[in-house]
Parts: C-alpha cells; structure tokens; sequence
C-alpha cells in the first residue's frame, strides 16, 4: 500500500514526485509508474531513428484518427522533457483568462514557474551561442520591421549538439530526467520504469511490468516483469493528454465524467524550409527566436530537425522533394504552430482495446492561421537571403523570389489538402480539462477529480484550452498546484484508504 | 532478403525510385538494408495496417494503368512520379492517405540510413554531417531579447 501513486514520470510526473519528497521523508511512500525505459547517459546517440524508436510512443509516428496528423510524445524516464527542446516559456494573461478556471491566474502559474526555471537552469543564451540558422531569423524578421524574441532554455553545459529532440547525448538539458527525479528518487521515492500501467480502479492500478525486449535501450524495469495490482491512498494522473485520458476511459470512468476526453488541443505545426545559396551555421542549439502572432492565431519558432523528420514533412516526392534535402546544410527552419482553440469533436476516445485515438478536425481557422504562417514564413526566409522555400500549403510547394509578389495566391488555404500536406504536433493539451463541475469539466482547478478525491490529474490533460506557447512550465506550474492540494488532503485521504 | 515486402517488391522498388529518386542507384545491399528497416518498422504495426499499406502498394500499381496505360512498375521513373503526384492529389482521401503513409515509410528507409550511422543530421550524402558530440556553436547573429 503506497501513500501515493504517481502515473508517469514527464514534467508533471517528475514535478509532482518532487514536490512530495517533504511526505517521504516524513515516512509515506510515493511511487512513480513510467511506462518507457531508463536510458543510460551512453545511450543518447544522436542517431536518429534509433532514438525516436527509444524515447517515443510509436517512434514518434502515432496518428490522429483519420491519419491527417502525426503526434509525438515522449515515452521515457522523464517523458517528453527528454525529448524537448526546453524551451520555457510562461502564456500570456490572456490565455488563462480564456481558460475561465476559478483560481487560476497568470501570477499564480508565473510565480511557480520562475521557481521551477530557477529549478532547472532556465536563461538566455549568450549572443555568441547562437548559431547561424537562428541568427537568419532573427534578420529575416528585421527586414520586415518585425522583432523576435528570444527563448529562455533550460540547458547546463549545452555544448550545441543540437539533438535535443533526440535527448540530449551531453546530459546538458534540463529535464525532469535530470533534475526532479534524481533528487526524489535520493530522496527515497520509489521509480518503476518499463511499467505500463492499464487501469485504473478504487485507489489502486493495474500494472503491466514489460520485460526488456532484446536489442533495446534503457535498463531492465526495477520491478520483475509480470501483472501487478498496486494500491495507494491517492493516485495521481501524469501521462499526458492522451495517456492520461485514454487510461480514465478504459478504466470505465467516462459515464461519472462526461466531459472525460473533451477539449483537446494540439498547436498544430508545419516545419518549413528555406534553402540558401551556401551552407549555413546549423551547429548548436536550434531553438532561440520565436515570433508570436497571437491576432493572426500563430506563432513560429526556429528549429533545425533531422534527415527523416525534415523529409516527412516536406510536401511532395521526388526530384524537387530531394534536391530539398540534398541541399540540407543550406537549409534554414521555421516551425510554425498554429494557436488552435478547442472545439467539439477534437477529442481523445478509446478502441475496442483500450488504445488511444484522437480525433482531430482542422478548423478554418487553424488552416487560416497555419497558411498565413507560412507566408509569413516564406517572407522572413527571403528577407534573409534565402533563394527558395519549400511551402506546404503552395501547389507546388516551391517557391523563388519571383512569387514574392504572388504569395497570397501561391501560398493559400485551397491548397492545404489533408493527407497531401504534413502537419505534426508534439504539445498535446486536454481531455481532462479544469473547470467547476463535472458539468463543465474533469477535475476542479487543483486536479481533484470530480466526485473521486482520491483521484487527481496533473499534466497537460488539465488545459481547458491550448496555452498557445509551448506548454512545458505551465505542466509543471499546474502540477505543483495538484501536488500542493495533495499534500493538504493526504491525511484525510489516507483515513479514509484505510477505512475503506 | 525481406519476407513481408516480398510479395510486392518490384512495385515497392518503383515507389522508392519515383519517391526518392537516389534510391535509382541503390545496390542490391543497399535495397536489403532499406526494406529491412522498412519491415521493421511496419512489423512493429498492427496487422491490419500491414496488410492496408501492402494492399495500397498493389493497388497503386495498377492504378497507374487508367492513367498513364501502364502499371507503375512498367514506367519511367519521371512517369512514375507524374502517377503519383496525382494520385497525392487525389479527392479520394484514402488514396491521399495511402501515398503518404507509403512515402513515409520509403522516406525512412532511406533519409533515415545514409544519414545515420552517428552522424546525427547533415548535409549530402558526400559529408558534412554533424557528430553527436559536436561541441562548437555557429557565426552570431545578434538580436534584441524580449521574452
């Protein structure tokens, strides 16, 4: 009998494991079930479908119900913060406004994620840090009067492999992997990798220890493999949107929570290309510039990702397809992320066999925004020297300086043609949204589910709606608000864990 | 030599020349290293989509015939990749979905290999690759901070 069980070991997993060392120490037990593997510092090579195979549900290649977008997320000792770029950004006022939860406000999730940045090394890169492709940006946005900011990252030590999404092979970003963790599992809670964990019942959980399979990454599970039941006083949900909603559903709790599987959204993204007459500095860390365009409903990033990813989301085949990628150490990036709001019908359900699917639907307005992304992209790439773009949403998705003129008809919404074009996203948010009552939502503003106290969520499945940055600090900023509420509510929990 | 592309081979092989059209110079090594990573991949799949994608792939070859005249295997490689470019296009969404999935899976197969092998990301096959353990950051660029 555990005080406290712990689903999942990513920004919210590992913030809440944290937060809970204080209950440790005081004598409670706390374990952490991570369904992917513990990898060793050696193991991080770089390579990068040996990697994307290791640290990501499906490679990195899960699809939404109707195959029209592709979703990444981690699965691993520290979940998708080993395979972040570490970014930290806080959303502005206005999203949490738009959220509409009592007690959530900007100064709340601000103040507790200046703590985790301090937490976890959170600063600006050095001038002479930035590399080339991120430099381009930033003047390609100046030609156009336009300034970008700058992204605080959560590295120490970078020594710029740019590998990020790969997990980093020089132990320098900052992930729960690295820092929560380790101190909690110093600390005395207990970690079991390799556990997949089925449903879940009255204070307890059904647990699937997997064998390492021959030939993979990562350590043997610290558990023997086999089926365990494992009950604790308060189980708390930290798999993610999609992990934790789809786990709720198959565990039957959808009739008690109709709301169960609503409101999910994605930042829907494409990742463009611009190609230069020489090759550019790519070397070192690849995120540093954004430049967010909340009234047009996007925001783009500088990025710089690798052979197969880049090549699967270029439009297209063929000759024009791989000149592109030939040409790959002139290439300068962009990722665009489209602010998409929740709607119905976008949301996660479960199959016959308890497996996640996601339905998603393009908005007009998402495809509106992601197009206006793109041209806006298209002219920033040009601004900085670039001799041709690849375009998603053109037809043909080439473009030269000649179609500067023509951009609004080159580059246009007519041409986002679903299952032609590719559009990923790796911020999974909702399914569990916050709220008042189960009327209107799945848990209340601390990720007490409704009606189940022993129950919480604490992970991205509470946004009621997208955060429209990258959304890792506010994961861990509303994960230490559940894991605040816990720690108020164990003893009452525990009496009646024990009554029962 | 590869079991589950076995069936459908020639055709898979004309998918990869139109798709990437360096695969046009591949030894047989080479090809047995590809499709073995491509088996991989579709073998870590549930059947039912195996069986979708190798259908797709048969499908598509014959699909070349109401519009070029020949089935894609018996086609130029700039004929094939014409076929396919429409099909891409198609308002079937099916068929759309179909080309993507199989573009994937022969974009992997090759950008993923000749790319690899510790060399993390890079330029063209020749070099220019970037090692995991790269420690050097590139020219700066100064810009003003906001955030």
């Amino acid at each position: 009998m555990y005080d406290v069980i712990i689903v999942g070991s990513g920004a919210a997993g590992g913030t809440v494991a944290h937060a809970l060392i204080p209950l440790v120490q005081a004598g409670r037990r706390v374990l952490v079930l991570e369904q992917g593997p513990r990898l060793d510092d050696h193991e991080f090579t770089g390579r990068e479908l040996e990697m994307a195979n290791a640290l990501f549900e499906d490679g990195g290649g899960v699809l939404t119900a109707d195959g029209a977008m592709t979703l990444a997320f981690g699965r691993a000792y520290g979940g998708s913060t080993v395979t972040y770029t570490g970014t930290s950004l806080v959303p502005e006022p206005h999203v949490f406004e738009h959220w509409q939860v009592p007690g959530i406000t900007h100064a709340d999730i601000a103040e507790r994620a200046a703590r985790f940045a301090e937490q976890n090394g959170v600063h600006f890169l050095r001038d002479d840090e930035i590399n080339e492709n991120n430099g381009l940006f930033a003047a390609g946005c100046r030609t156009m009067g336009l300034e970008a900011g700058r992204f605080p990252v959560n590295t120490r030590g970078c020594k710029g492999s740019g590998l990020c999404n790969l997990g980093c092979p020089n132990a320098a970003k900052q992930g729960t992997h690295r820092v929560q963790l380790p101190a909690a599992e110093r600390a005395g809670v207990e970690v079991v990798t390799r556990a997949e964990v089925l449903r879940v019942g009255e204070r307890e959980v059904q647990v699937l220890v997997h064998a390492k399979p021959s030939g993979a990454k990562g350590r043997e599970s610290e558990w023997a493999p086999g089926s365990y039941t494992v009950r604790g006083a308060a189980i708390v949900l930290c798999g993610g949107s999609i992990g934790s909603t789809a786990l709720l559903l198959r565990s039957g709790f959808a009739r008690a929570l109709p709301r169960l599987g609503e409101r999910f959204t994605c930042h829907p993204a494409h990742i463009l290309v611009g190609e230069h007459a020489q090759p550019i500095g790519q070397s070192g860390f690849p995120k540093t510039y954004f430049l967010d365009r909340p009234d047009e409903g996007f925001i783009l990033e500088t990025c710089m990702y690798f052979p197969f990813i880049t090549a699967k989301n270029l439009t297209g085949f063929g000759v024009d397809h791989q000149r592109f990628l030939d040409a790959f150490d002139r290439l300068q990036m962009i990722l665009v992320l489209a602010h998409d709001k929740a709607v119905p019908g976008n949301r996660i359900s479960v199959d016959a066999n308890g497996r996640a699917v996601v339905h998603y639907t393009f908005t007009p307005a998402v495809r509106k925004a992601l197009v206006a992304a793109t041209r806006l992209s298209a002219r920033i790439f040009f601004g900085a020297g670039a001799v041709r773009v690849h375009a998603p949403s053109a037809d043909p998705p080439l473009l030269t300086r000649d179609d500067l003129p023509y951009l609004e008809t080159r580059v246009h919404e007519r041409h986002f043609l679903t299952h032609r074009i590719s559009v990923s996203s790796a911020h999974m948010m909702g399914g569990c949204g916050m709220g008042r009552t189960a009327a209107d939502s799945v848990t209340d503003a601390w990720g007490r589910v409704h009606g189940l106290p022993w129950l919480r969520v604490a992970d991205s499945a509470l946004f009621p709606d997208s955060s429209d940055v990258n959304p890792y600090l506010t994961v861990m900023a509303l994960a230490d608000r559940a894991a605040q509420a816990l720690i108020d509510d164990l003893g009452a929990l525990r009496a009646a864990a024990h009554a029962a | 030599m590869s079991t589950l592309l076995a069936p459908v081979r020639p055709t898979f092989r004309a998918l990869a020349e139109a798709m990437v059209p360096a695969t046009q110079h591949y030894g047989a090594a080479e090809w047995a290293e590809m499709e073995a990573m491509v088996e991989t991949a579709l073998g870590a799949r549930p059947r039912a989509l195996q069986q979708q994608l190798l259908t797709f792939v048969r499908v598509v070859n014959l699909l070349a015939v109401p519009l070029s005249g020949r089935t894609l295997v018996a086609l130029r490689a700039a004929a094939r990749e014409r076929v396919l470019h429409r099909l891409e296009r198609a308002p079937v969404a099916l068929l759309r979905r179909g080309v993507w999935g199989v573009r994937t899976l022969i974009f992997m197969g090759h950008y993923a290999r000749v790319r690899d092998g510790g060399r993390g990301r890079g330029g063209g096959e020749g070099g220019g690759g970037l090692p995991p353990e790269k420690t050097e950051a590139g020219p700066s660029l100064r810009s003003g901070r906001r955030a």
